[in-house]
């Protein structure tokens, strides 16, 4: 009797605290702005790689952001926009300078890959709470982290799920250090290791690591340079910036 | 030391015959059993050895591309319109299933072709399924009429120029998959064999349905040889005993062989005891041989049963005859296909140390089991078998005498046809066309006939483009002009029916975001855009370049779809190519490599290969032949008479197929293996009694009583032989080529033996000591 009453009592705890810890993560305390230099490393299956390199705006925890391409000298120039609605499709759009145009991704497009990394638009786009529904399915005292299962409700999603590893890494803190991802046949898609750094308090990703573990392909992206607060505008993530690298 | 050999089998099966056959059968069935260890091998790239150019290259494509050889369906109906939902919906079900299957990499059809078009709403731009499915509306389908109107290259792959047909295409995963997939694709498409007209093909079908449709033939074919054979052993020896008798020995040495293979493939896993299409012709070699020591065992045991009418005495008296000109036609015929061994192509080598196993196998059956079994089984002495002699040993008695009085008669008749079969070498032609392979009503020459007709033809050549100025270079306007020369170039060829590249991406993409403009179906001028054009293009999910453009985009391949084409016209084609690539490219573009290469390529060079490793060993044999001979008749000058026949009938052979424009093809360039293989018995077998005679009675009659003696069993050998002739009713003409050149190979050899070799012996009887 008295571990039914155990058994009932954690599955009660994990049912409140999914969504509860879905949220504690998503309050961590973010910088108002971010501008980073980022290095993106692309490793097929036969082990070649190709070396990429960026520069990053973002700002509102990555509600905006612009990306501009560095290097290899050939995608130089190329850039892309983001801004999330809340009510409304986000918007996504990408200057060729080849052609002097710009291209629009559409939000029926945010399967496809970010740059041909393993990151795709999805997984560039932070997670509305409501849109998932949760689930604790592991959790371990001693090391204080949790497994964090998260279904996609109605949204339209290249996943059928996520199983997140969260640490508390502060009292209070909640940082996501490991994902896998399923595909909508529940095969496992992807994984991804995540690597943070403190400045100033803020917890900033230094490091990801994403596996495509179907197609045997991989992307580590490394943040460098990292400047918080630098005051920019809501009137620089427009389009028109994208044409000049700052 | 072959005395003391002699004499210990002699007592064996005499003294001991039931001991003999238990123990000879033990070993036999021991060895045996390692035939379900052969491995089967169905792949014929693998036949070409590793080093080859082409096959190095070709190989590298397949390690960094994917395989590049495919497999067709064509389904539809002749003058019917296929582009309705219906149709759709069935060409739809049919490549889900063929994607479905785990040996399959990619299927390419009408409807799951991928769309690169631009959005209206946003201008941007999606890479899409042409259709989705269910078909809703009519619209649907007149969307994907009009993209494939408006994209006629890419509708000419999976579309028949009227419309009534849909080209399935089929990627396997491996080249090991091409049998199983070929199987899978009869099985799946068998449900729609009523409604619509099917027809396979593609280089990766062929592949996998040949080996399995030959084996099948030579199966069905050699029970009938068998069977005739059998028929023709009893009209001869009148004796059901004497033929279940020469069948055991043959079965015997067959299963022994493959047993051999199976076990040196399970101890050593050499690739080069794989059982591949060039081992088919295995069972018909050994055949002939282990027939050929069982007849002349069995027909010399009637004539000296006839004589000294005791079982015992007339079985020591046969091998006693017997002994060394069995063991020497043995030895001299292992060693010629021991020859194999130095053939570059590691199956042949295999085929030679199997065969060479399997006739010293025969060898030892026909000195212990054949003998003991024959002791151990009643013989009517007053049968009309053993009583009287049989129609052909009359017929030896008057040829004999024929030989006798006109030696030179003889021997100039035979130079004669010499000389006429020498002009006949050269005319034959080196040629290899797989639908020619196959009669009309064969469903290979058939659907290749119709895909070339119809869709986009069968075979393809591959070239690599690499470019030397670093990653990322092939994808400079300079280097995709220049891959676009070649594809203008190859255009206009008259066999060509498409060609992929890099290239097609490339223009689609630029035609695509300029607002789909047919102006811009073009190279882009500069790199930027290029870059910006593969930047766009490998963000998509669907996008995938891979088997296009290597990652370092520093090499990409083009394929050549083509009709099905002669390998007589490769190098003159080959040939063309190359001075294209040397006057329109290098010339402007020393930064660019471009190679050949493609199955079509290295089927010329591995029919060479093995054209050049079969004369080889035609030689080498010859030479060992020889050297054979003279040890054991201790005269070089009986070593040459040995070979003499043996030349001739080489030259009578390949003369013939010139004369008659039979082509030489790597299938049949092994014949030579059998004319020698039997005809080395022949002319031993009859020197051998020359000699014997000779030693016991001296000259006078001298070749009368030897062809009274051994010509018997030569013919008979022969014309057993003969059966297999039924390979003429293959619906492969090679094989059935082979049917034909094998009854030829067996009156040449053995008459060659009883006229030209006679003949030599008489005239020159008293200067040959």
């Amino acid at each position: 009797m008295k571990i039914i009453i155990t058994l009932l009592f954690i599955n009660y705890i994990f049912a409140l605290e999914g969504l509860e810890l879905a949220q504690l993560v998503d309050s961590r305390k973010t910088p108002q702005d971010i501008k980073s230099t980022n290095t993106m490393i692309l490793t097929n299956k036969k082990g070649k790689t190709k070396t990429l390199e960026l520069m990053s705006i973002s700002k509102d925890n990555s509600e905006k952001q612009m990306i501009w391409f560095l290097k290899p000298a050939k995608d130089k120039g190329i850039s892309f926009l983001k801004i999330e609605y809340e009510d409304q499709d986000d918007f996504m759009t990408m200057w060729l300078p080849g052609f002097s145009r710009f291209k629009r991704i559409k939000s029926s497009q945010k399967s496809d890959s970010f740059m041909g990394s393993d990151l795709s638009f999805e997984d560039l786009t932070n997670r509305t709470i409501s849109d998932y529904t949760y689930k604790i399915i592991e959790y371990n005292e001693s090391e204080k982290w949790y497994q964090l299962e998260s279904i996609p409700k109605e949204m339209e999603s290249e996943y059928s799920k996520h199983i997140t590893k969260i640490l508390e890494i502060e009292k209070g803190i909640f940082l996501a250090i490991e994902e896998h991802s399923y595909d909508k046949e529940n095969q496992l898609l992807k994984t991804k290791k995540f690597d943070f750094q403190n400045i100033d308090s803020y917890y900033i990703m230094n490091k990801l690591e994403v596996k495509n573990v179907q197609k045997n392909h991989s992307t580590l992206l490394t943040v460098n340079d990292i400047s918080l607060n630098n005051n920019y505008e809501d009137s620089k993530f427009i389009q028109r910036s994208l044409k000049i690298i700052p | 030391m072959f005395e003391k050999i002699k004499n210990i089998l002699t007592k064996l099966y005499t003294n001991y015959p039931i001991s003999t056959i238990v123990c000879s059968l033990i070993l036999t069935i021991i060895i045996s059993s390692g035939a379900p260890y052969v491995q089967q091998d169905d792949d014929m790239t693998n036949l070409l050895p590793e080093d080859i150019g082409s096959r190095k290259i070709f190989d590298q494509i397949q390690e960094d591309y994917g395989l590049t050889e495919y497999m067709y369906v064509a389904i539809g109906n002749k003058n019917k319109n296929i582009l309705n939902k219906n149709d759709l919906d069935i060409i739809s079900n049919i490549s889900n299933q063929f994607e479905k299957l785990k040996i399959v990499d990619e299927v390419i059809s009408i409807t799951n072709l991928d769309k690169i078009s631009l959005d209206p709403e946003d201008s941007s731009i999606v890479i899409d399924d042409i259709i989705k499915f269910p078909i809703l509306n009519q619209k649907q389908i007149d969307d994907v009429i009009t993209y494939l109107n408006d994209n006629k290259v890419i509708k000419s792959r999976v579309i028949s120029q009227k419309e009534d047909y849909a080209n399935i295409i089929i990627i396997p995963e491996s080249s090991d998959d091409y049998v199983a997939l070929s199987n899978h694709i009869h099985n799946i498409t068998e449900a729609y064999n009523e409604d619509y007209e099917l027809h396979f093909g593609g280089q990766a079908y062929v592949t996998g349905a040949v080996p399995g449709m030959v084996k099948e033939e030579v199966k069905v074919l050699l029970i009938f040889g068998l069977l005739l054979m059998s028929a023709i052993l009893l009209i001869n020896l009148r004796d059901i005993k004497a033929v279940i008798l020469i069948l055991f020995i043959i079965s015997t040495s067959l299963t022994s062989m493959f047993g051999f293979m199976g076990w040196i493939y399970k101890l050593t896993g050499s690739s080069n005891f794989y059982f591949t299409m060039m081992n088919t012709s295995m069972p018909i070699v050994l055949l002939t041989i282990a027939n050929s020591d069982g007849v002349h065992v069995v027909s010399r045991f009637f004539k000296e049963l006839r004589k000294v009418k005791n079982t015992k005495i007339a079985v020591i008296n046969t091998m006693d005859s017997l002994f060394i000109p069995i063991l020497l036609t043995s030895i001299t015929t292992s060693a010629a296909f021991m020859m194999l061994i130095f053939s570059p192509v590691g199956s042949m080598i295999g085929y030679g140390f199997t065969i060479a196993f399997g006739i010293m196998w025969a060898w030892f059956v026909s000195n212990t089991l054949l003998p003991a079994l024959i002791l151990l089984l009643n013989w009517d002495i007053n049968s009309t078998a053993i009583s009287k002699p049989s129609y052909i040993e009359n017929l030896m008695n008057k040829f004999g005498k024929i030989v006798t009085k006109n030696p030179k008669k003889v021997l100039y008749g035979g130079i004669l046809v010499t000389i006429l079969s020498i002009i006949g070498l050269f005319m034959i032609t080196v040629e290899v066309q797989y639908t020619k392979m196959f009669k009309k009503g064969n469903i290979i020459r058939d659907s290749a006939e119709f895909l070339d007709e119809n869709l986009m033809g069968n075979v393809n050549i591959l070239f690599r483009v690499t470019s030397d100025t670093g990653p990322e270079s092939l994808k400079e306007p300079k280097n995709l002009q220049s891959i676009e020369k070649i594809h203008t170039y190859l255009d206009t060829m008259e066999n060509v029916t498409s060609t992929i590249s890099i290239n097609d991406v490339v223009k689609q993409l630029h035609k695509t975001i300029m607002d789909n403009n047919h102006d811009y179906y073009t190279i882009p001028d500069s790199i930027q855009q290029i870059n910006n054009l593969f930047f766009l293009y490998e963000m998509n999910d669907e996008s995938d370049v891979s088997s296009l453009i290597n990652y370092d985009a520093d090499q990409g391949i083009i394929t050549t779809l083509m009709k099905t084409f002669s390998t007589i016209e490769v190098p003159g084609l080959v040939k063309n190519i190359n001075d294209f690539i040397k006057e329109e490219i290098y010339i402007n573009n020393k930064n660019l490599k471009i190679e050949l290469t493609g199955i079509m390529i290295f089927i010329v060079d591995f029919m060479w290969l093995v054209i050049k490793s079969s004369a080889m060993s035609i030689g080498l044999s010859i030479a060992v032949i020889l050297l054979i001979s003279t040890l054991f008749f201790k005269s070089w000058r009986y070593g040459i008479m040995s070979i003499i026949p043996l030349v001739c009938a080489v030259f009578l052979n390949f003369g013939l197929m010139g004369w008659f424009g039979i082509e030489l093809t790597h299938l049949t360039a092994l014949l030579s293996s059998i004319i020698i293989g039997v005809g080395v018995d022949f002319t031993i077998h009859y020197i051998s009694e020359y000699q014997k005679i000779k030693r016991e009675q001296g000259l006078d009659n001298i070749s009368k009583s030897t062809i009274d003696n051994v010509g018997y069993a030569i013919i008979l050998d022969a014309w057993s032989n003969m059966a297999f002739g039924a390979l003429l009713l293959s619906t492969i003409i090679p094989l059935a080529q082979i049917g034909g050149l094998m009854i030829f190979a067996m009156i040449s050899t053995s008459i060659g033996a009883l006229t030209f070799l006679a003949a030599i012996l008489e005239i020159f009887k008293l200067k040959v000591k």
